[in-house]
C-alpha cells in the first residue's frame, strides 16, 4: 500500500508485510474468514481488520514502524475463466510455471490505515486502471497433479 | 511457508501501473507469490486518492494478492491457509 504526494509525485507511504528470515516476501497470513470467494468461483471478497503492517516510507526504505489496515475489496469477474500459465514447461523459477484459470475482473473497495502519528482512508479504489483477475491456481509440487 | 514465487506482475504487456508505473509483464505471469501451493487466488493493481489524518490528498497505489489453499512448508507437510501480499 503506497502512498504518494501527488504535487511531487514523491513516494511518503510504504505498507508491507515485510520480508521474513524464511523469505516470505511482503506476505502475510490473514485470517481465514477474511477472504470469501463465490461457488463459481467469478467474485470474491476481502474484509481485513486491524491487519498489522510494516510501514518502510519508501520501497525496502530503511526504517520501519508498526502499521495497521483495514481493507474492504471486491473481485467481480469480467470474463469467462482461461488457461493460464505455462506449467512444468518452463524453469521452476519463471513467473509462468503455474498453471492457472483465470477470469479477469474489476476490483473496488477501500482501504484505511493507521500508524503512529498518521493515519489515511482512501476514497474508491479501482483496478480500472491497470488489471485484476481471480481464479483457482497450481505451482511447484502440485504441477504434477 | 514455501519460497518465495517472485515479485512480478500480471498485466497485459504495453500497459503500466497507473502511479508506479510498473510495466505488466503479460497474462502467463502468476499472481500467487508462493511456491508449492494450490487453491484460488485474487490479484489486482488498486488506484485511488486516499486522505491523510494531516489533511493532505495522496495518490495511492497498491499492488494486492490474496491467496486461499494448501502450501507446503519446508519440512515437507501440507497445511491450509488463507494469506495476502501487501
Amino acid at each position: 500500500v503506497d502512498l504518494f504526494d501527488p504535487g511531487s509525485g514523491s513516494q511518503v507511504r510504504d505498507l508491507n508485510a515485510g520480508i521474513l528470515p524464511n523469505r516470505l516476501f511482503w506476505t502475510a497470513q490473514i485470517p481465514g474468514n477474511a477472504f470469501q470467494v463465490s461457488p463459481d468461483g467469478l467474485v470474491a471478497s476481502l474484509t481485513l481488520r486491524a491487519q498489522p503492517l510494516v510501514e518502510n516510507f519508501t520501497l525496502f526504505g530503511p526504517l520501519a514502524i508498526a502499521a495497521q489496515v483495514n481493507m474492504d475489496l471486491l473481485w467481480q469477474a469480467t470474463g469467462a475463466p482461461v488457461e493460464r500459465g505455462k506449467g512444468a514447461t518452463v524453469e521452476s523459477t519463471s513467473p509462468a510455471a503455474f498453471i492457472g484459470h483465470f477470469a479477469e475482473a474489476r476490483c473496488t473497495g477501500t482501504i484505511s490505515g493507521v500508524e503512529t502519528g498518521f493515519s489515511f482512508k482512501t476514497g474508491a479504489l479501482t483496478s480500472a486502471d491497470f488489471f485484476a483477475e481471480l481464479g483457482p491456481e497450481r505451482n511447484g509440487v502440485f504441477l504434477g497433479d | 511457508v514455501g519460497s518465495v514465487h517472485g515479485w512480478f506482475v500480471p498485466g497485459p504487456e504495453g500497459t503500466f501501473t497507473p502511479i508506479i508505473g510498473i510495466p505488466g509483464l503479460g497474462l502467463d505471469v502468476e499472481p500467487s507469490t508462493m511456491t508449492n501451493f494450490t487453491g484460488f487466488t485474487a490479484f489486482a493493481i488498486l488506484a485511488g486518492q486516499a486522505e491523510g489524518s494531516d489533511g493532505k490528498t495522496y495518490n495511492l497505489e497498491s499492488d494486492l494478492r490474496v491467496m486461499e489453499g494448501e502450501y507446503v512448508v519446508e519440512d515437507g507437510s501440507h497445511h491450509q491457509g488463507t494469506f495476502a501480499f501487501f
